[in-house]
């Protein structure tokens, strides 16, 4: 019984993770998987939902104030991204983008409202009526409701890469200059193209404050990167169901490793390990990644 | 009143005017003080030795390489300093040299993003009908649902002409549309070309092969080092001496 009540919380956390990560997965490969654009902007974004979330919660604001301002601000600071780099070559949208994960992080650190170095501590965990029986049901439910917005994410980005819209992005991905050569404004809809990325990856900020109920400027750092860059090449670029199989594979596989006896002194090298087997082994079977359409290399000119 | 400035007048005039065209790569004149006029309903062949600037020429016309200076108009609209998407909204359409296909994206797809920014665009039933037709006057029949990928160098070419013509253009720009191909397909060609003066296009095509051009085009501009050297009908101009001896003398 002990053991039940310590493993169902434990669950809810990896589940909770996979799904905040899901969702930072899913914009990155709108961006990079569909449209061909080369950012890593989308940690930044995450980091900017969190912080969105937790000063939201610091000024007495809840859950859905905190996304409409998220929603806000991510649509501004990707618009002015967008704008300064659409019009030259994906690797300096690469760099501009790494340069705003650095900025975002330095700003949270300076900033006094959000708390400076030490973050914001104690966000409440969002409260669904009904719910609040136990730290556990409150848990359970709100790991619901997070399942149920990256439920309507996943659908709403289906409907949109399936649309004629999807297809824009795609044929941008492919070669934008035969699409410029059809007529097509190119540099708006790749605007168009990040700033909706950008707004699902703030999403899951929001949803990793409220559920991790601590927001620190650490959260946004480049030491990520490599495992969200896994996740996403795993399950496929230009795949949806690729970012969350691949997340699923990428989280949970070196998750496996904590019930495996070993030194505490090699547990990060065993993870790191063991991620790198896994993205050598799918790469060498499928190098298009478990679902992806598109070959890695090819994305972009 | 004059008879030029009475509206009707302008459509007599080149469906193409370019002066004094300039452009320069790091010191190299790839097109230089360039005059050019394309005749409405008309086909062009544009010769010249590799590196006389006919693909620049282009690239320049559609907006994608910014000139120094000069002047281009279409339809006596200036173009120049427009951006790609802009001129070709004006009822141009252009290949390239080695054929953009949207390569993860199947035939059908293609062929949609063009139809789908087409001015004239219907439903999805009209589209099937117009990406039949199109075939039909290639004179190719090809699995819609193939990915570009899987196609053949020539095939590729073919596809990416058909992808110009579901846009409805008066104007077309094909830069070596038979470089690469075999002798059957570079017919097939020169039957689409026909075929789409008979329907009223404008075509202007970069090509190499003289046979070609003595047989399927009614003007010949010859480009070297950037400049026109020579213009006419091509039975009379590939005969000229300068005309040879940029060719030998490359
Ligand atoms: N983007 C560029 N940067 C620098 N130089 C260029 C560029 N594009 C073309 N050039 C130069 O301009 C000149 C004209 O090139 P262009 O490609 O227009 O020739 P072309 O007549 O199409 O030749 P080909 O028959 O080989 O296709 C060449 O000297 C070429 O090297
Ligand atoms: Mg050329």
């Amino acid at each position: 019984m002990t053991e039940l009540t310590s493993f169902i919380p434990y669950l809810l956390q990896v589940l909770g993770t996979i799904i905040i990560f899901s969702l930072v997965i899913l914009g990155m490969n709108l961006s990079i998987g569909f449209t061909g654009m080369l950012t890593v902007s989308h940690i930044a974004f995450f980091g900017i939902g969190a912080y969105a979330a937790a000063i939201s919660f610091k000024l007495g604001l809840g859950f859905i104030e905190a996304i409409v301002i998220g929603t806000i601000v991510t649509t501004i600071i990707s618009y002015i991204l967008a704008r300064a780099t659409v019009k030259l070559k994906s690797d300096y949208l690469a760099v501009a983008s790494l340069t705003l994960i650095f900025m975002v992080q330095i700003v949270a650190q300076n900033w006094d409202l959000a708390g400076g170095v030490f973050g914001i501590k104690g966000i409440n965990r969002v409260k669904l009526p009904g719910f609040e029986i136990s730290p556990i049901t409150n848990q359970l439910a709100y790991v619901a409701l997070m399942l149920f917005i990256l439920a309507i994410v996943f659908f709403l980005l289906k409907k949109l890469v399936q649309s004629k819209f999807g297809l824009i992005f795609k044929g941008i991905r492919d070669d934008e200059t035969a699409m410029q050569s059809l007529g097509y404004n190119t540099e708006k809809f790749k605007t168009i193209s990040l700033i909706i990325s950008s707004i699902v990856a703030m999403l899951g900020g929001v949803l990793y404050a409220h559920f991790i109920t601590v927001v620190v400027p650490t959260l946004i750092t480049f030491n990520d990167l490599l495992l969200v860059l896994g996740m996403l090449v795993i399950g496929g670029l230009g795949s949806l169901e690729g970012s969350i199989i691949g997340t699923i594979i990428f989280y949970s596989l070196p998750e496996a490793l904590r019930f495996v006896e070993m030194p505490e002194a090699i547990i990060g090298l065993a993870r790191y390990l063991v991620l790198s087997v896994i993205l050598l082994i799918v790469l060498y079977i499928r190098p298009r990644g478990i679902f992806g359409k598109v070959d890695i290399n090819e994305s972009g000119q | 009143m004059k008879a030029g400035s009475e509206p009707w007048a302008v459509s007599l005039g080149p469906i193409i005017k370019i002066k004094n065209l300039q452009k320069s790569f790091d010191g190299i004149r790839a097109i230089d003080n360039l005059d050019l006029e394309i005749t409405k309903n008309s086909i062009t062949a544009i010769v010249g030795p590799n590196g006389a600037g006919k693909t620049t020429l282009f690239d320049v016309i559609t907006g994608f390489t910014e000139s120094d200076a000069g002047e281009m108009r279409i339809n006596n609209t200036i173009i120049t300093g427009r951006k790609p998407e802009e001129i070709v909204a004006l009822g141009l359409a252009r290949t390239f040299q080695i054929p953009r296909l949207f390569k993860n994206l199947s035939i059908r797809e293609n062929l949609l993003l063009a139809y789908n920014n087409s001015a004239d665009k219907l439903g999805d039933d009209e589209f099937e009908e117009k990406a039949k037709r199109v075939f039909e006057m290639i004179g190719v029949s090809i699995d819609l649902d193939k990915s570009a990928d899987d196609l053949s160098y020539g095939q590729r070419r073919i596809v990416e002409i058909a992808r110009c013509l579901m846009r409805n253009v008066e104007i077309i720009l094909m830069d070596e549309p038979t470089a690469g191909l075999f002798q059957k397909a570079r017919e097939s060609i020169k039957q689409v070309i026909k075929k789409l003066k008979q329907a009223g296009k404008t075509i202007v095509i970069i090509e190499h092969d003289m046979e070609f051009v003595a047989d399927a085009c009614e003007h010949v501009i010859v480009m070297d080092e950037g400049k026109s050297i020579a213009k006419g009908k091509p039975n009379e101009v590939l005969k000229q001496k300068k005309v040879l001896a940029a060719y030998i003398g490359e």
